[in-house]
């Protein structure tokens, strides 16, 4: 009797089943991961009152401090010299809210002309909407003219 | 008298796809999670809308602070016990030891709030931390793409 050896050929079958479940299960991974909204925001120091008074500078300092009263749909901006002792009258300015642009432009005048632009300090009224005091602060961080921002905190009275 | 033949059976080499698959699906998980974009990180509440900013740069830090009212969250934690507006001294220690255990350092808080609050919670909350030392604070804010005219 002949037999006849046949080379059964086997046909490679991938099972979907098991990849179909790993990848359901990657699925909470990337909800979890996934960035739906872009963040960014802006940062302030707010000193305490010792470090605050530290840091108050001398009378021969020459360099031009800003600060930025926040009411509701206004911002009065002010400069000083010399550790808040002497007033800049050129850096006196009342702006609306709307006018932010202007306000950004106004400080990058006062930098071209005083060069020696320190912090801007911040103080908002308690009853200034949140938002309004965000884009405040964000337009006065992306103007470079400033050292840094520093922000008055009244406890919210 | 049989003749033996010796046969060499052809053998073909299988490749097992399933384990490594396994290992791919292990390496993927592990990529998505180092990968991770650092918003993915501040998980705000759902009912918290954050103020926009056209500022682009998110700062890194492990004390994310949300002002829900005038609840605290702190890391998707609430903070228990503590109200904003009629809150005393013990409750701000509260407070104080629940940021001083997350961080050891004085690190910066990122700090969420709704952008229809009005300042005057937020500069409560601000000045309460500023006096317990957390005085680099962090306000975040949705990215806008526009910028401001």
């Amino acid at each position: 009797m002949r037999t006849r050896n046949r080379r059964v050929s086997e046909e490679m079958e991938i099972n979907l089943v098991p990849v179909l479940d790993i990848f359901v299960a990657l699925i909470p991974f990337l909800l979890l991961t996934a960035a739906f909204v872009r963040l960014a925001g802006v940062s302030v120091n707010v000193p305490s009152f010792a470090t605050a008074k530290s840091s108050v500078s001398s009378e021969k300092d020459e360099r031009v401090q800003l600060t930025f009263q926040i009411e509701k749909g206004h911002i009065l901006v002010s400069g000083f010299t010399e550790g808040f002792r002497k007033s800049v009258p050129e850096a006196k300015k009342l702006f609306t809210i709307q006018e932010l642009g202007k306000l950004s432009a106004f400080i990058d005048d006062l930098h071209g002309k005083f060069l020696h632009l320190d912090q801007g300090i911040i103080h908002a009224d308690a009853s200034v909407p949140y938002q309004d005091v965000m884009r405040v602060l964000d337009v006065l961080e992306q103007s470079k003219a400033l050292r840094g921002l520093s922000l008055a905190a009244g406890g919210g009275e | 008298m049989m003749r033996t033949r010796s046969r060499r059976l052809a053998t073909t080499t299988k490749l097992n796809l399933v384990p490594m698959l396994d290992m791919f699906t292990f390496v993927l998980i592990f990529l998505v999670v180092s990968f991770a974009p650092q918003e993915a990180k501040y998980r705000s509440h759902a009912s918290l809308k954050l103020p926009v900013a056209t500022s682009k740069v998110l700062k890194s830090s492990k004390l994310h602070l949300q002002l829900l009212g005038d609840d605290l969250i702190l890391n998707g934690k609430p903070i228990k016990g503590v109200k904003i507006n009629t809150a005393n001294a013990e409750a701000w220690n509260q407070v104080k030891t629940s940021l001083q255990a997350t961080s050891n350092e004085r690190q910066a808080i990122v700090l969420s709030a709704d952008r229809n609050d009005s300042f005057g919670r937020v500069d409560r909350l601000v000045a309460k931390l500023s006096s317990m030392g957390f005085e680099d604070i962090y306000f975040l804010a949705e990215q806008m793409k526009e910028e401001l005219k």
